[in-house]
């Protein structure tokens, strides 16, 4: 798609004049402060603000909890709503600039209320002005019933529309037709390069530690940046700052325990919080001696501080530590984790105006460990990010609320270093430096019209350094190679990132909503593996391997019916991607010759329509989510250079989630899925060469799975409060409660029992897999 | 707690019970235009040389190939500019020459007409030559895991250094060859002594005709061959693999209309042992 470049800045600018001449100077005053959960002084993400007096006004909380709203000179009377909160509202004079911090209360704490009914639900999805965006209760998510009883955000977050899992046993999700490597994951503002524990089965979130889960599905602010399709951002807890408290759960293959509480009370606070699972224990039970010797097992660690130093300036520590380890005996072994570390700092420079500076590094590395006698060796593997952000939100006037800020990454990576009886040099280390400036204005254009626009402008730095730099002939053959200066620039690039997002109110019940996106992305991730697997490649953007771009159009609906009760969207997308990589057919992934000869590069496509039905309240809640989707590419050398279905494409999706609250103790919950199978390349004709029976592909990705379908069924049930602050429940679930036998792969053979036929063989997974564990908190 | 202990010991022995499950299934699997299979050797050893053409057939349909007899097979010398006949004798299947011994350096040209279709491939035997020293048989490591013993056949050929050497190597236990060839480069072993087995004993290989026996003969080829040759082997080995998202067919290094082959001028030299351990 070509788009009208001149056309687009154009806009950007009217829109900017535009905001600038409607915001006319009069007596004015700001009201700002933080919003907080009052038994626990977690501040609270996306809480909303609104305004009655002289005139209505809107606004939420940012990430820090932290609210500004500027009005004339007046009374107001000032609510304040977050759900599952009970509303609060303050009577105010504005006559100065007035700080006001609130506390909201739990609906739970509540004796009236049953424990986790929802009473009541508000029309943010119709005053939002962003679309395409799940704002994700974790709450919620931790009734659902998962395998293993192991709660799982990612897990859930494929259960909305316009989200795909990659089916039983993998990691990664889809957005809206993007690969498994488009997607921004973000732990408290650090990128998490593998998302997932043991090969895919398990999500790397531990989500006791997790306060609020945010995916924008392409259309994200202009903030975000550095891949194409999604933006998954997770904030973990900052930890109880008024008492100390404790909870875990011990559950069939791990346990967790968290433990918070104030450093000092009403000012610092930490959490801890770990998980270590013990699924080698089952194979133990083995008769077999190498799989009683296996070891298959998981850890992971989140912890935070935060402090705060003066009404104006607060500071958060955060950290994760997760490791992977699969192995057999002490022969052979495979370990991989993340490491992200973030310190930022929040500085209320007046009323009007909030900084955040972001300090972070993260580390994602594994291990491939051989030790036999006749050979020994370990390949490992490493990519490190530096990384610095400051960014300003600037709450001009009642209707404007800039955002400004840049962010510069350093990557190291280390594609491999030797060590034992492999005798070949490591791997040269390969240098990269990101940078992005953007600015984004949230601008209520009339009391129905809000237009989010903003522009990120990215570039990223190939470095001089050990890496050779290739030049390819037309058969990718390297003809010339060259080495530059550690720190020299080699190869830059540099992406305009327009933004723009737009909601209509036609009434508190129905809005209309549009939006365009480009992106760009600059790390790619090669796989060639069905599964998602540690050891597939991140390779930075280089002289030839260029960046991908996409764009993305989106327009939506939004209708709420029943007083909130039911919300109702329909959204549909349309995006192109450019400098799309895959392997070249029969790659060996394996060798370490250049990589650049090993790559192919085209174009991409991807449209659909998602449409969600939520009920918000009452003893039943949940959504059922349908999704029709297409996703084709187009690479010269794959397919004869026609358009093929990507792997991921799938037709139809349609997911079902129900929570049921039968008593104040007891919740009943459920899911259901059905997709239409994903592209999949099968042999159309077989033949014989060194005595064995090979298949022939004609296309790629010309076949489609089998349908999947999948109900999971959980209960709940609260063993009450037993003498002091002891409260604890059994969770118990089945997973695949009709033993449906998805196919995981289809795999076609010999028939080992008559040699003279081939065969199809289905290799299903999980079928009628219980779970219970069991959760406390004191 | 004592209840929650029971259950989950319960619910233990209930998950171990689950493993994966398989089934055969039936799949409508599309009828693809049929294809020439090209399998094509010539050696430094004068007569042990074949070509045999073969064809493609439905996935469907049972394992016996059609085997074609009445094509036209020369091979060139390029360098000597000498053409070599193939033909079927008397009591072969293949295409062969008695008088043909490639040269290492020397390029050469198969050409095959079948009926109106012409196909074509070169291949360079590789300068060096590298003799198979001897076939070693010893315990593996894999017995200390396994719970039991492992005896493994070990070709021995040290790969000279510096890189770009490649290796095939075909197995003959008492004789008969129903392996399918290994194949390897020196990218992680230049220059070094080859440690990887061919043999397997005692290890309950789904590909069981590798397992010898006290007494059985061992016998080895070990083939230097050219790169193309050894992307064919390599794509070749991965043509069924379920672990691969994209699984493709091998790059064949013969041309023309609707072939799939592989053309190899190789270097050959081979070793036998008997079984004694």
């Amino acid at each position: 798609m070509r788009t009208n470049k001149p056309f687009l800045y154009g806009t950007l600018t009217v829109l900017c004049l535009l905001s600038y001449l409607t915001g006319q100077a009069q007596k004015k005053y700001t009201i700002s402060g933080y919003i907080t959960d009052a038994k626990k002084g977690e501040t609270l993400i996306g809480a909303e603000i609104e305004a009655s007096g002289t005139k209505s006004q809107y606004t939420t909380s940012n990430e820090y909890g932290f609210y500004s709203i500027t009005m004339e000179e007046g009374a107001y009377k000032l609510t304040f709503s977050n759900l599952g909160y009970e509303p609060t509202a303050e009577n105010v004079q504005l006559s100065g600039n007035t700080r006001l911090d609130i506390k909201l209360r739990e609906e739970s704490d509540n004796v009236l209320e049953g424990a986790g009914i929802s009473t009541q639900a508000d029309n943010s999805n119709i005053t939002d002005n962003r679309m395409g965006v799940e704002r994700i209760n974790v709450k919620e998510i931790n009734k659902l019933p998962v395998l293993f009883g192991e709660r799982d955000i990612v897990k859930a977050v494929t259960l909305l529309p316009g989200v795909k899992s990659d089916g039983d046993g993998s990691g990664s999700f889809y957005v809206r037709g993007g690969a498994a490597d488009q997607n921004l994951v973000l732990l408290d503002e650090v990128l998490v390069y593998n998302p997932s524990h043991l090969l895919g089965f398990f999500s790397t979130f531990n989500s006791d530690a997790l306060k609020n889960v945010t995916l924008y599905k392409g259309n994200m602010p202009a903030q975000y940046g550095g891949r194409l399709s999604s933006v998954m951002d997770v904030q973990m807890k900052d930890g109880n700052n008024q008492d100390y408290s404790v909870s875990g759960g011990i559950g069939l293959i791990s346990s967790r325990l968290l433990v918070e509480g104030p450093i000092v009370k009403d000012k610092g606070s930490f959490m801890i919080s770990g998980r270590r699972t013990y699924a080698d224990l089952f194979l133990k039970l083995s008769n077999d001696t190498s799989l009683q010797k296996t070891i298959l097992n998981f850890y992971d660690l989140n912890a935070k501080a935060s402090y705060k130093i003066s009404d104006k300036h607060r500071i958060f520590f955060s950290g994760y530590l997760g490791q992977d380890n699969l192995g057999i005996a002490n022969a052979f072994g495979l370990d991989w984790g993340n490491k992200t570390g973030s310190v930022r700092w929040n500085y209320q420079v007046n009323p009007k105006l909030f900084s955040n500076t972001t300090v972070a590094y993260n580390d994602f590395a594994y291990n491939v460990k051989v030790d036999l006698n006749v050979f020994n060796s370990t390949i490992k593997s490493r990519i490190r990010d530096w990384s610095l952000k400051q960014e300003f939100s600037y709450f001009l006037n009642s209707r404007n609320e800039i955002k400004a800020g840049f962010q510069s990454v350093y990557h190291k990576v280390n594609p491999g270093s030797y060590t034992g009886d492999i005798n070949i040099s490591d791997l040269p280390l390969n240098y990269s430096w990101e940078n992005a400036i953007y600015a984004n204005n949230t601008w209520k254009a009339t009391p129905k019209l809000t237009i989010d626009y903003g522009l990120r402008v990215s570039t990223f730095t190939a470095l001089g350094g050990e890496q050779p730099f290739y030049t390819l002939d037309a058969n990718r053959r390297v003809i010339d190679t060259r080495y530059y200066d550690k720190g020299e620039f080699v190869q830059s690039y540099i992406n305009p990132e327009p933004r723009l997002s737009a909601n209509y109110i036609i009434n508190p019940t129905l809005a209309v909503k549009a939006a365009y996106a480009r992106n760009a992305q600059y790390m790619h991730l090669l796989s060639n593996s069905a599964a998602s697997n540690p050891t597939d490649k991140w390779i930075p953007t280089n002289n030839i391997i260029r960046p991908e771009r996409s764009h993305q159009v989106s327009l939506g609906i939004a209708k709420n019916l029943k007083d909130n009760m039911f919300a109702l969207s329909l959204e549909g997308y349309y995006k192109t991607m450019d400098n799309q990589i895959d392997y070249v057919e029969g790659v060996n992934i394996l060798s370490n010759d250049a990589i650049e000869t090993q790559l192919l590069y085209g174009i991409a496509r991807a449209y659909g329509a998602e449409f969600l039905v939520r009920k918000n309240k009452g003893k039943l809640t949940g959504w059922i989510g349908y999704t029709l989707a297409r996703t084709e590419k187009q690479i010269d050398g794959i397919n004869n250079g026609d358009w093929y279905a990507a792997r991921h494409d799938r037709t139809h999706d349609i997911s079902v989630v129900a929570i049921y609250d039968v008593t104040k103790k007891l919740t009943l919950s459920g899911t259901f899925v059905y997709y239409t199978g994903n592209a999949v390349t099968f042999p159309s004709g077989k033949y014989t060469i060194d005595n064995r029976t090979v298949f022939l592909y004609t296309e790629r990705n010309g076949y489609r799975m089998p349908a999947y379908h999948r109900m999971d069924l959980n209960v709940t049930y609260q063993l009450g409060k037993r003498k002091g602050r002891w409260e604890s429940e059994l969770t118990a679930g089945m997973f695949n409660v009709y033993g449906r036998e998805n196919a995981y792969t289809i795999t076609f053979e010999d028939d080992p029992d008559d040699p003279s036929r081939t065969q199809a063989k289905r290799t299903a997974l999980f079928k009628f897999v219980p779970s219970i564990s069991y959760n406390f908190k004191f | 707690m004592k209840n929650m202990l029971k259950y989950t010991i319960l619910s233990l022995g209930i998950t171990a019970c689950i493993t994966s499950c398989q089934k055969v299934i039936d799949i409508n699997l599309k009828k693809a235009e049929q294809r020439y299979i090209v399998d094509a050797l010539i050696t430094d050893e004068q007569g042990y040389n074949f070509v045999t053409i073969s064809r493609s057939k439905p996935f469907n349909e049972n394992n016996s190939f059609e085997r074609i007899y009445d094509a036209t097979v020369w091979i060139k010398d390029l360098q000597d500019n000498i053409s070599y006949p193939m033909t079927i004798g008397t009591f072969t299947t293949r295409y062969t020459n008695t008088a043909l011994t490639a040269r290492t350096g020397n390029s050469y040209e198969l050409y095959v007409v079948i009926r109106e279709d012409t196909l074509t491939a070169v291949c360079t035997v590789p300068e060096t030559k590298v003799e198979l020293d001897s076939i070693k048989i010893e315990l593996s490591e894999f017995s200390r895991f396994l719970g039991r013993d492992i005896y493994v056949g070990v070709p021995v050929y040290k790969d000279p250094p510096g890189r770009g050497n490649y290796y095939l190597l075909r197995s003959y236990l008492n004789g008969l060859n129903t392996l399918s060839a290994s194949y390897d480069s020196d990218e992680f072993i230049d220059g070094q002594v080859n440690k990887s087995p061919i043999f397997f004993r005692n290890i309950n290989r789904e590909d069981s005709v590798a397992e010898f026996n006290n007494g059985d003969t061992l016998s080895v080829e070990l083939f230097c061959i050219a790169k193309p040759v050894y992307e064919f082997y390599f794509t070749l080995g991965q043509n069924s693999s379920a672990a691969l998202s994209n699984p493709a067919n091998p790059r064949s290094n013969v041309y023309g209309k609707n072939v799939i082959g592989v053309f190899n001028a190789a270097t050959v030299s081979r070793k036998s042992i008997i079984a004694d351990y």
